[in-house]
């Protein structure tokens, strides 16, 4: 995965995926930047919406 | 007999990888850089940077990435990053920080800085993520900077006024050019509205900053052009980035700066003057070319 920011692109590792009562939660690092996402329900929504929306 | 502390480069762009590979046969070397990644402007993606992280790998250079070198004291750094604060021991620091863009303070231009003046690096961002910059956009300077801009404000739609000093390359993709003129003042209230020009210095003149505890600058007075504008991108060519306390000017104890002048330099550029840098530190009486300034 990549991310991308005012400060250039970085890679996004993916270390461990836990899933949570709100959702899954992806653990890993952006270079030597430890990060995380979270992804909750309203989040899939959004996503599956987004995906309609550019299918049609 | 103490360890040798080693040498610390401070980023880790094209230029710092070669160095840091080179210097590595000497003794320890750290890498520092404030992003999480190496690569710098190229980014962790370019081949070129793939290679020299390689190469640097081989050569056993330690990183510390996501660390930013706050001071220099001449025989240590302080850094801050994910681990905390500390003084980082090393018997050298080869500063290859690359570049910034000029300031308008630098450029000389007065005024208010309204929403709107963009650095030519802010730009390009903001251009690439898809940003209308304005309808009416001015280009300050020529060169690099300003081709990569204007390239991309070609395919919006906005009129883009291309203004260079004498000796400037114009920018081909701008709708309307005025050469020989240079920046003196920005207007506008919230957003900038205007930017008034003067008849540009000769060929090798550079605005001076103006000095704290100096008298203000004497007004402008002969012909002027004001250019209604609602976006200006400044970019005159970069200014080598400064930013370790300690660090800072020629000269400075146990310091080495590689550095572009100012000019574009490409990757094989960089790693020319990596090499260069790398030889004199190695053998000081070694002549070197130098493509690129190279101050100890």
């Amino acid at each position: 995965m990549k991310v991308s920011s005012p400060v250039g692109e970085f890679p996004f590792e993916l270390r461990a995926v836990s899933v949570r009562r709100r959702g899954v939660r992806l653990e890993g690092a952006i270079g030597a930047w430890p990060a995380h996402v979270e992804i909750t329900l309203a989040d899939v929504r959004r996503l599956v919406a987004c995906l309609l929306t550019r299918s049609r | 007999m103490r360890a040798d502390p080693g040498v610390l480069v401070v980023g880790a762009g094209a230029c710092g990888l070669a160095l840091a590979t080179e210097l590595a046969a000497r003794g320890a070397v750290t890498v520092v850089d404030r992003l999480p990644a190496v690569g710098g402007v190229l980014g962790y993606e370019h081949p070129a940077i793939r290679r020299l992280q390689a190469r640097a790998d081989a050569a056993r250079v330690s990183w510390l990435l996501a660390t930013t070198a706050l001071r220099w004291r001449g025989d240590a750094a302080l850094v801050a990053g994910p681990d905390g604060i500390r003084w980082l021991p090393a018997r050298r620091l080869v500063y290859a920080g690359g570049t910034r863009p000029a300031t308008a303070t630098e450029l000389g231009i007065a005024g208010a800085r309204p929403a709107g003046v963009l650095a030519a690096s802010v730009a390009l961002h903001l251009l690439e993520a898809g940003v209308l910059l304005g309808r009416r956009v001015v280009v300050l300077g020529g060169g690099h900077g300003a081709r990569v801009v204007g390239a991309h404000l070609a395919r919006q739609p906005c009129h883009v006024t291309s203004v260079t000093a004498a000796g400037e390359e114009p920018l081909e993709s701008a709708d309307e050019h005025v050469s020989g003129w240079r920046a003196t003042e920005i207007d506008g209230r919230g957003r900038v509205s205007a930017v008034t020009l003067a008849p540009a210095p000769p060929s090798g003149f550079e605005a001076r900053p103006p000095q704290l505890g100096a008298a203000p600058p004497a007004p402008a007075h002969g012909p002027s052009l004001r250019l209604p504008c609602d976006a200006v991108v400044l970019a005159a060519p970069c200014r080598p980035l400064r930013n370790v306390d300690g660090a800072v000017v020629p000269g400075s104890a146990g310091v080495t700066f590689v550095q572009p002048d100012g000019t574009h330099a490409s990757v094989d550029d960089a790693v020319a003057a990596a090499r260069a840098a790398a030889a004199e530190l190695l053998a000081p009486v070694a002549p070197s070319p130098r493509p690129l300034e190279v101050r100890q």
